[in-house]
């Protein structure tokens, strides 16, 4: 009963303080609200980075050349195209307008009828590595079966592509390409007398042969791939939708979870500063029922917090809040139970309030970071979650994504909680033990 | 008139009680370069990063054999992904749950008889997941389309070679498949692709490529930021226990106090930020570009406006308690928004418009500019004037509030 009266006086302090309630609860959610928007709680915004804006150089592409390209670029589903001359393009790529430009060279079509090297130029944004890269990586893959395929013809009929070919040769075969396409054709028609058409029209038939078998045989039996895009497949439709505010919305009500108990545990400094401590000691309360009083009020603060944050957010941002009745309020206490304990010892090993408020908050920082608050679980490098099992907001992370994200019963799979429940008595035990070394040498006076 | 001894004493006074008190070098130094380096770690994913910090590619390989082998060989040592290759079945409902969870980049599944129907028209396909808004994924992808590109390439060239001397060849048939010169075509394509990164840096060494030089700048501006809002509670605190008053009673003018606060918080931004510049440079070899102008005005604009916020906090805040929680929240709202926990290149159009109107978003941008693009002070301009404007605006409402605080 006598704690129950600690608990009962610092839940009165805690609840009179407006501000920091305010602060406790409404932050969260603000933070929350801003993380949704940010990576496509499907507020307003189109989820992911899809649509890159892309500018293809038009400086000696032909109209029927640009159609088919911007359709292929716009087919992949990643790109929006637009054409540009290459100052424009280099501005605008220079600028952050474009995240990259396609420069295809001036004579394209010349150069690919006379096995010329063609280079086609990525220019990408300096500020936009992340879709800058994805525009290469899909630019390389269209060309891969170019590549592949001249790679073939080269080791089947190595005779076509270095041919044994005077300067006239050269530059009567280039005659035969120039212009238009009605214009080549007209040439073409009239090509009768000239004579290398005889040659031409037999060299020109072979290749062709040679590109339709070889066409024909890349077709043919081989390794096939099946890709499933996650982001396609998410944009879908509304059963794949993932709400983020799932993940986001514990992650962050732990993070300042931490925040609000360590302040709740450093009452007791504060309290020992007023001399108001001095008083509860001349009480017959004693050592057991003083600790577990301050861990319990802070455990009962910490519950009310996230309670009412889980609640917000279901009506706010429709979170899940799990279909097992008994996982999220048992993720809920436990969480509480170990931040309160654990906090309670951090206040108890140090000397003065502002000791304990910097170690206190270098510690939920650190935690944050290796525990999964200001990344998921699941994203962390190895390192930094093998590091961050050793705190206890990494299970409380854990328990709340199994209950929010993956709708599991934390009941079946109870490791999670195992973990919480046992690093609350761990810290409650050293709690007291902290307490009465050091009541023992005069420190809570 | 403005009175020096008063700007000098309060500008001194503030040092000395940071030089005093050990705890605020923890958040002036040490908190921001940990916070460097940690979140460097964590945001290896976007760049190369280290080998334990590298997104993994889950490979499902319940057979094996040098066909698996072969194929996988160009997806090993990648710079961008790692290879975690398993000869156990795993549902595709959990790998589209790790990849949904971003545990994964991709999955690969390569069929158990794969070995065995290499060629055969009704074997099973090999099938990939993965996201397209990653570009380690993206990256999977690629590599491995071209593994199976080149494999197929082999197989299809075979099947056009008639070595039968005897007979006729075909249109379209050859009598030999010279191997040496595919090889030197395939490395050495005649159409191929070159990509150069535009700017002031011409290669892939920059911002998510190294998480560094984004993650260095943004803890910067967020620790300067949060360390002087976190500060205003001493304003507030001169406030109550009427130390603001007997400065007033000592011929202080209100220009006199907004300048001297101002200035104190300023030279305590400006020795953390230039701490921190070198530091990050010396520990993880940032290069802030050739504007100095551009950094020196960036780093003086930062502080400022970090500086006038504090002192407006300090004079809107009821109690201590008070202007703490609200220059917490005011610092994580603008750091979120403003993309210095984040990139803003990863977020929508609409938040990346609303996070370059704030001072933060303003910053980090031209930090940005100033590493990748190698803008100069002309091309930074509309970023430093709307830094300027977020200045003016922040002194002119603290001038404002501290005055009538002076008044009584």
């Amino acid at each position: 009963m006598r704690m129950l009266q600690v608990v009962r006086k610092d839940l009165l302090r805690f609840f009179r303080d407006r501000r920091a309630l305010v602060v406790s609860l409404v932050l969260p959610l603000i933070i929350t609200f801003i993380m949704g928007l940010s990576f496509g709680g499907g507020v307003f915004g189109k989820k992911g980075i899809s649509a890159i804006r892309i500018v293809g150089v038009t400086d000696g592409i032909p109209q029927m050349l640009r159609d088919p390209l911007t359709e292929g670029l716009e087919e992949t589903g990643f790109f929006s195209v637009t054409w540009a001359d290459s100052n424009t393009a280099d501005e605008m790529v220079r600028g952050g307008e474009a995240a990259a430009a396609i420069v295809l060279p001036d004579d394209l079509v010349e150069r690919f009828f006379q096995f010329e090297p063609i280079r086609i130029r990525v220019w990408k944004d300096p500020g936009s590595p992340l879709k800058a890269g994805i525009v290469e990586q899909v630019i390389e893959r269209s060309l891969s079966p170019i590549q592949a395929g001249e790679a073939v013809y080269a080791g089947l009929w190595p005779e076509d592509i270095q041919p044994q070919r005077n300067q006239e040769w050269t530059s009567t075969l280039e005659s035969y390409f120039q212009g238009d396409v009605q214009s080549v054709w007209k040439q073409w028609k009239q090509a009768d007398e000239d004579p290398f058409w005889d040659i031409f029209q037999r060299e020109f038939t072979r290749i062709m042969d040679r590109q339709a078998a070889l066409s024909d045989a890349m077709e043919g039996p081989g390794v096939a791939l099946e890709v499933e895009n996650k982001a396609m497949t998410d944009a879908e439709g509304p059963q794949d939708d993932v709400n983020l505010f799932n993940y986001f919305l514990p992650t962050f009500s732990v993070f300042f979870l931490m925040f609000g108990v360590a302040a709740a545990a450093r009452d007791f400094h504060r309290e020992r500063e007023m001399g108001t401590l001095n008083r509860q000691l001349l009480s017959p309360l004693n050592d057991r029922d003083f600790v577990l009083g301050k861990w319990m009020a802070a455990a009962i603060q910490g519950s009310i917090q996230l309670l009412v944050l889980f609640l917000a957010g279901a009506v706010l941002f429709r979170v899940n809040l799990g279909s097992d009745p008994w996982s999220l309020p048992l993720a809920v206490i436990l969480t509480c139970t170990s931040a309160a304990g654990f906090f309670l010892l951090i206040t108890l090993v140090c000397r003065t309030e502002k000791v304990a408020d910097t170690l206190s908050t270098i510690t939920v920082l650190a935690a944050a970071m290796l525990g999964g608050n200001m990344m998921p679980v699941d994203q962390l490098p190895d390192w930094v979650r093998s590091v961050g099992q050793y705190f206890f907001n990494y299970w409380a992370n854990v328990s709340f994504s199994r209950v929010m994200v993956s709708d599991e019963n934390l009941l079946a799979t109870p490791q999670p909680l195992l973990m919480l429940g046992g690093s609350t008595v761990l810290f409650l035990v050293a709690s007291l033990v902290a307490y009465r070394i050091r009541r023992a040498k005069g420190g809570v006076l | 008139m403005i009175n020096f001894g008063i700007l000098r004493s309060l500008v001194a006074l503030r040092l000395l009680r940071i030089l005093r008190d050990r705890t605020s070098l923890i958040w002036l130094l040490i908190m921001p370069m940990v916070f460097s380096f940690l979140m460097g770690q964590l945001m290896g994913d976007w760049g190369g990063g280290s080998a334990g910090s590298l997104p993994r590619c889950l490979v499902v390989a319940p057979g094996s054999g040098a066909e698996v082998d072969s194929l996988l060989a160009p997806l090993q040592d990648n710079a961008k992904f790692r290879l975690d290759r398993r000869d156990t079945t795993i549902a595709e409902e959990v790998v589209r749950d790790w990849l949904d969870r971003s545990r994964i980049t991709a999955a690969l599944y390569i069929p158990a008889d794969f070995a065995e129907t290499l060629g055969d028209s009704t074997a099973a396909p090999l099938r990939l997941f993965y996201d397209s808004d990653r570009l380690s994924s993206q990256t999977v992808r690629t590599v491995l389309e071209e593994s199976i590109l080149r494999g197929n390439a082999i197989a299809a060239a075979r099947r056009l070679v008639r070595e039968d001397e005897s007979a006729a060849l075909l249109p379209g048939e050859s009598r030999a498949f010279d191997e040496a010169t595919f090889e030197r075509w395939w490395n050495d394509p005649r159409v191929f692709l070159e990509a150069e990164t535009l700017g002031r840096v011409e290669t892939e060494e920059f911002a998510l490529t190294r998480a560094s030089q984004h993650v260095g700048p943004a803890y910067i501006i967020f620790f300067v930021l949060m360390f002087l809002m976190m500060s205003a509670k001493e304003l507030v605190a001169e406030r109550k226990d009427r130390t603001l008053a007997r400065l007033v009673a000592s011929r202080a003018s209100t220009l006199d106090l907004v300048l001297g606060y101002f200035l104190a918080g300023m030279s305590v931004g400006l020795i953390q930020a230039g701490i921190l510049l070198v530091l990050n440079s010396l520990a993880f070899g940032l290069d802030y570009g050739d504007s100095v102008a551009g950094l020196v005005l960036v780093v003086l604009l930062t502080a400022g406006v970090a500086s006038a916020a504090s002192i407006l906090l300090g004079c809107v805040a009821r109690s201590t308690a008070q202007a703490d929680g609200l220059g917490m929240a005011v610092t994580m709202t603008m750091a979120a928004v403003g993309g210095l926990w984040w990139p803003l290149e990863i977020v929508p159009e609409f938040m990346q418009t609303i996070g370059k109107a704030l001072p933060t978003g303003q910053a980090i941008t031209i930090f940005h500019d100033l590493i990748g693009r190698g803008y100069g002070v002309a091309e930074l301009s509309p970023l430093l004037l709307g830094l300027t404007l977020w200045f003016v605006v922040l002194i002119s409402l603290a001038t404002w509030r501290l005055r009538r605080h002076a008044l009584g």
